[in-house]
C-alpha cells in the first residue's frame, strides 16, 4: 500500500510540468549549421529558406531538404517531430520518397546544438553531430532563453528556483518536481535518454546492424536519384500570382538601370565601316541589303567575304574611263572623275598604273575593318590617296611586323595560285594626336607622295619589299589647316614569294636556271590564247630564271597558262586558270628531266654491268675449253 | 631431390605470377577508380550544366516572353526547375525575383539571376 502511495505520488510529481507554462522561444535553423548527413541519402539541409523550419518548445515545422530525395515534412498530420520542451525529441517525420523517419534519437541541448541521429528504413542513420556535419538552432529551453516564462520576475537558470538546470524545459515551479527522464522533471540531466551512458557491449550491439547495413550498401548499386516531389512544393507556392508573374511588366526593357544594354542593341555601325559605306556606294548598297545597320551586326560580316572596287572600278560609275577590266592612270582621269575620288583612302596600283588591286574588306577579331590587297615580292606599286582637305605633305613609310601574315577572320578572294599584300586597319584617316607614331627603328622605307599636276590626287610609287612577311604603309596627311593637324592611314602589307621552277630529287628541291617562262593569255576578242602583252605592264613575257629558278607576274583579271621551256627538261604546259584583277602568278612549278634513266644508269652501274658480262663470258670460254679437253 | 625442387621452383613461380597478377589487378583497379572519380565528376558538371540551361531556357521561355499571367502550373514546373539544381544562392536570387515589388526590382533580379545562371555553367 505504502508502495501504490509512493507511486502514485512519484507519477503526481512526473506531471507537475505538463501544467508549466510554455517557453516563448520560437527558433529556426543557423544559416550555417544546417546540414544532417546519411550514409544512404546523403546530406540534409534542415535549413532552406523555402524549407522554413521552426523549433517550438513542442514541435518542429516546416521541411528539410534532401539533395537526392526532395523534401521532408518535418509536421505531417498523422504524426510530426514532437519536442519535450527541453529538447528532446520524439515522433516522426514524412518524405514522399523517403517514407517515415524517427527523431526519436535527437536531442536540442540548451546552446541549440543538434545531437544524436534519427533512422528510417529508406534514410538509414540521419546523424546531426557527426565529423563535418552539425545543425543548430535559436530555440533554447524554457531555463536558457532569456525570458521570464512564469512570470515570477525571475530569469532563467539560475536565477529562478524554478529552474533545476540551464536544459530545464520550465520555470513554471519552484518546487523541484525531480523524476528524470518523463516530459520535462526538474532534475532531468543534460543528457537525454537516447544519449544516457549505455555499456559498450550494448552500444555495439546496437551498432552492428548499421554497420552490417554499410557493408551491404558497399555492394549495392547506387540508388538513381528521385526527382524531388512536385506536391512539396505545390504547397509553398503561393496560389495568387506574385507581381513578377502577372505578365504587367517588360522584365527587360528601356529603363535608366538597363540603357547600356539598350545603347549597345541598338547601336549604328561602328563610324568606320559608315565611313566606308559613305565612299563606297556598291558597298552601302550591300549593308542595305543584307541588313547590316547595327553595332551587332558586325558580328554577321566576320564570315562574309567582301571585296572593294580597286581606283578604276570605284570611278567607273561616274563615266566612261577606259576598257572593262583594265586599270586607268590616275594622270590620264579627267578632273570630273577625278573629284568622284573617295578621300583618304589609299589605293594600290601596278604595271604602270594599269593594273588595279582588288581590296579584300575583313573584318579583324576587334570587329575593325581591315583592307587586303595581293601583290608579289620585289614588284613596284603605285600608290594613291586624295586628301579631304588642303595638305602641306603627304608622307608614307613601310614598316616591317612579322615574317608571317596574321590570321584573320576572312581570306583573301585569291585562289591558291595568288600571292597576298595586305592592307589592314586602311581606310580611316585617323587624327594623329602624337608625333608620327611610326616604329623608327622598324621602318625599311620612308617616302613622299607627290601631286605634280595638282588636282588634289597624291601618288608615290614604291618597291614591295623581297623578303615575304607582313609589313605596314603608314601614310602621313599633314593638313594645311593647323586645326586638322595630321592624320595618318595604316596599312598592313603581307608579301608572298615569288614563284619558282625545281627539279625534285628525293625529298630535296633543285631550282632549275635559264628556264624559259612564258605566260600566255586569253584575248577575248580573238578567243585564242596569246603571248600575255607584258611590256604595256612594265614588265617581260617571257622570263628567264636566274640561279634562284625564280618568276613571277602581275596580270590584270583573265584566263591564263603558263608554258615552260628549260634544256634538258620536258616542256611544262600548264592548265588555264583565272585570275581576278590586281593578283600575281607565283606557282612553283615541277619539271621532269629528259634524260631520266641517266639517273639510274650511273658510270658505276655500267662498271658493273660491263664487269658481270666479262665474268659470264669467262665462265663461257671454260666451258667450251672443258668440252674440248673430254673430246 | 631433384623433383623436390623442381616443383618448389614451379610453386615459386606460380605464386610469383600469381603476386604480379594480384599487384596489376589491384593497379588497374585504383587507376580505374580514379578515372571513375575523375568521369563522375566530369558527368557531375555537365549534368548542373544540363540543368541549369534547361531552366534558363524554360525562364527565358516562360517567363521573359511571357505576354499574359504566368499559370500556376508553370510556375510550379519553375520552382521544381530552380529547386533540382540544388544550388542556393540561385534560389535564394529566385526567391528574390519572385518576391519583387516594382518593376525595376524585378528588371535588376532578372538580370542578377541572369548573371548567375550564366556563371554557373562550367566550361571544361
Amino acid at each position: 500500500m505504502t508502495g501504490l502511495k509512493i507511486g502514485l505520488i512519484w507519477i503526481g510529481l512526473m506531471s507537475l510540468p505538463l501544467l508549466a507554462l510554455a517557453s516563448t522561444t520560437d527558433g529556426t535553423i543557423d544559416s550555417t549549421y544546417k546540414y544532417a548527413w546519411s550514409e544512404n541519402i546523403g546530406w540534409v539541409n534542415f535549413g532552406t529558406a523555402a524549407g522554413n523550419v521552426h523549433i517550438t518548445d513542442s514541435a518542429l515545422t516546416g521541411y528539410a531538404w534532401s539533395e537526392n530525395y526532395g523534401w521532408i515534412n518535418l509536421n505531417p498530420s498523422t504524426s510530426g517531430v514532437k519536442n519535450n520542451g527541453e529538447g528532446a525529441l520524439s515522433g516522426q517525420a514524412w518524405g514522399e520518397n523517403l517514407g517515415w523517419i524517427n527523431f526519436s534519437g535527437v536531442g536540442i541541448d540548451y546552446n541549440g546544438n543538434f545531437s544524436g541521429s534519427a533512422s528510417g528504413t529508406v534514410s538509414g542513420r540521419v546523424s546531426f553531430d557527426c565529423a563535418n556535419c552539425q545543425v543548430k538552432t535559436d530555440w533554447r529551453p524554457a531555463c536558457n532563453n532569456s525570458v521570464d516564462d512564469d512570470s515570477d520576475g525571475k530569469i532563467d537558470y539560475p536565477n529562478d528556483p524554478g529552474c533545476n538546470s540551464a536544459g530545464d524545459g520550465s520555470e513554471g515551479s519552484d518546487v523541484h518536481s525531480g523524476g528524470a527522464g518523463g516530459s520535462g522533471g526538474g532534475f532531468m540531466p543534460e543528457v537525454y535518454p537516447s544519449f544516457k551512458a549505455e555499456p559498450t557491449i550494448t552500444k555495439l550491439i546496437a551498432a552492428l546492424p548499421q554497420a552490417l547495413e554499410t557493408i551491404l550498401q558497399f555492394f549495392k548499386p547506387e540508388l538513381p536519384p528521385v526527382k524531388p516531389s512536385e506536391i512539396s512544393i505545390k504547397e509553398l507556392i503561393p496560389k495568387e500570382t506574385p507581381l513578377t508573374f502577372r505578365g504587367k511588366w517588360q522584365l527587360l526593357t528601356y529603363t535608366l538601370e538597363n540603357l547600356p544594354f539598350i545603347k549597345f542593341t541598338l547601336a549604328p555601325l561602328p563610324k568606320e565601316f559608315r565611313a566606308l559605306a559613305q565612299k563606297f556606294p556598291t558597298l552601302k548598297k550591300t549593308f542595305e541589303e543584307t541588313g547590316v545597320a547595327r553595332l551587332i551586326d558586325v558580328e554577321r560580316l566576320k564570315p562574309i567575304k567582301l571585296t572593294l572596287p580597286g581606283l578604276t572600278e570605284s570611278l567607273r560609275p561616274y563615266g566612261p574611263i577606259g576598257p572593262e577590266g583594265q586599270g586607268v592612270p590616275v594622270a590620264r582621269l579627267s578632273p570630273a572623275i577625278k573629284k568622284q575620288l573617295p578621300s583618304e583612302i589609299v589605293f594600290a596600283k601596278t604595271g604602270g598604273q594599269l593594273i588595279d588591286f582588288d581590296i579584300a574588306l575583313s573584318v579583324t577579331e576587334k570587329g575593325k575593318p581591315q583592307q587586303k590587297i595581293a601583290t608579289i615580292s620585289g614588284k613596284s606599286l603605285q600608290l594613291a590617296v586624295k586628301p579631304d582637305k588642303p595638305v602641306k605633305s603627304v608622307k608614307g613609310y613601310v614598316v616591317f611586323k612579322s615574317k608571317a601574315s596574321r590570321p584573320t577572320s576572312l581570306e583573301l578572294p585569291l585562289n591558291s595560285l595568288l600571292a597576298s599584300l595586305i592592307f589592314a586597319n586602311p581606310v580611316f584617316a585617323h587624327p594623329q594626336e602624337k608625333p608620327v607614331r611610326v616604329e623608327e627603328k622598324l621602318v625599311l622605307l620612308e617616302f613622299e607622295y607627290t601631286d605634280p599636276d595638282a588636282d588634289g590626287i597624291y601618288t608615290a610609287e614604291i618597291q614591295t619589299p623581297v623578303i615575304e612577311g607582313e609589313y605596314e604603309i603608314i601614310t602621313v596627311m599633314d593638313f594645311e589647316d593647323l586645326e586638322l593637324g595630321k592624320k595618318e592611314i595604316r596599312l598592313i602589307v603581307v608579301v608572298d614569294p615569288e614563284g619558282y621552277l625545281y627539279e625534285k630529287d628525293g625529298d630535296k628541291e633543285t631550282r632549275i636556271p635559264g628556264a624559259i617562262v612564258s605566260l600566255f593569255w586569253l584575248n577575248p576578242e580573238t578567243k585564242q590564247y596569246e603571248l600575255w602583252p607584258a611590256k604595256e605592264y612594265q614588265q617581260e613575257n617571257p622570263q628567264i630564271t636566274d640561279a634562284t629558278g625564280k618568276y613571277s607576274f602581275l596580270v590584270p583579271e583573265g584566263s591564263y597558262y603558263l608554258k615552260v621551256e628549260a634544256p634538258a627538261y620536258l616542256i611544262y604546259d600548264g592548265k588555264p586558270f583565272q585570275v581576278k584583277e590586281g593578283s600575281g602568278i607565283h606557282i612553283n612549278i615541277e619539271l621532269k628531266t629528259k634524260y631520266w634513266w641517266l639517273k639510274v644508269v650511273d658510270w658505276k652501274i655500267i662498271l658493273l654491268i660491263l664487269f658481270a658480262f666479262l665474268l659470264l663470258y669467262n665462265f663461257y670460254r671454260d666451258k667450251l675449253r672443258e668440252r674440248q679437253t673430254i673430246k | 631431390m631433384e623433383e623436390n625442387q623442381s616443383k618448389k621452383a614451379i610453386l615459386g613461380l606460380i605464386i610469383l605470377i600469381l603476386l604480379l597478377t594480384a599487384f596489376f589487378f589491384v593497379s588497374k583497379y585504383f587507376s580505374l577508380q580514379k578515372e571513375l572519380k575523375e568521369t563522375k565528376t566530369l558527368l557531375e558538371a555537365q549534368k548542373i550544366n544540363e540543368k541549369t540551361l534547361e531552366f534558363a531556357k524554360f525562364f527565358t521561355e516562360k517567363v521573359l516572353k511571357a505576354e499574359k499571367e504566368v499559370d500556376f502550373e508553370t510556375r510550379l514546373k519553375l520552382e521544381n526547375a530552380v529547386r533540382n539544381l540544388n544550388d542556393e544562392e540561385i534560389l535564394s536570387q529566385w526567391q528574390k525575383f519572385t518576391e519583387s515589388q516594382t518593376e525595376i526590382e524585378a528588371q535588376n533580379n532578372v538580370k542578377d539571376l541572369l548573371e548567375m545562371l550564366v556563371n554557373k555553367i562550367k566550361i571544361q
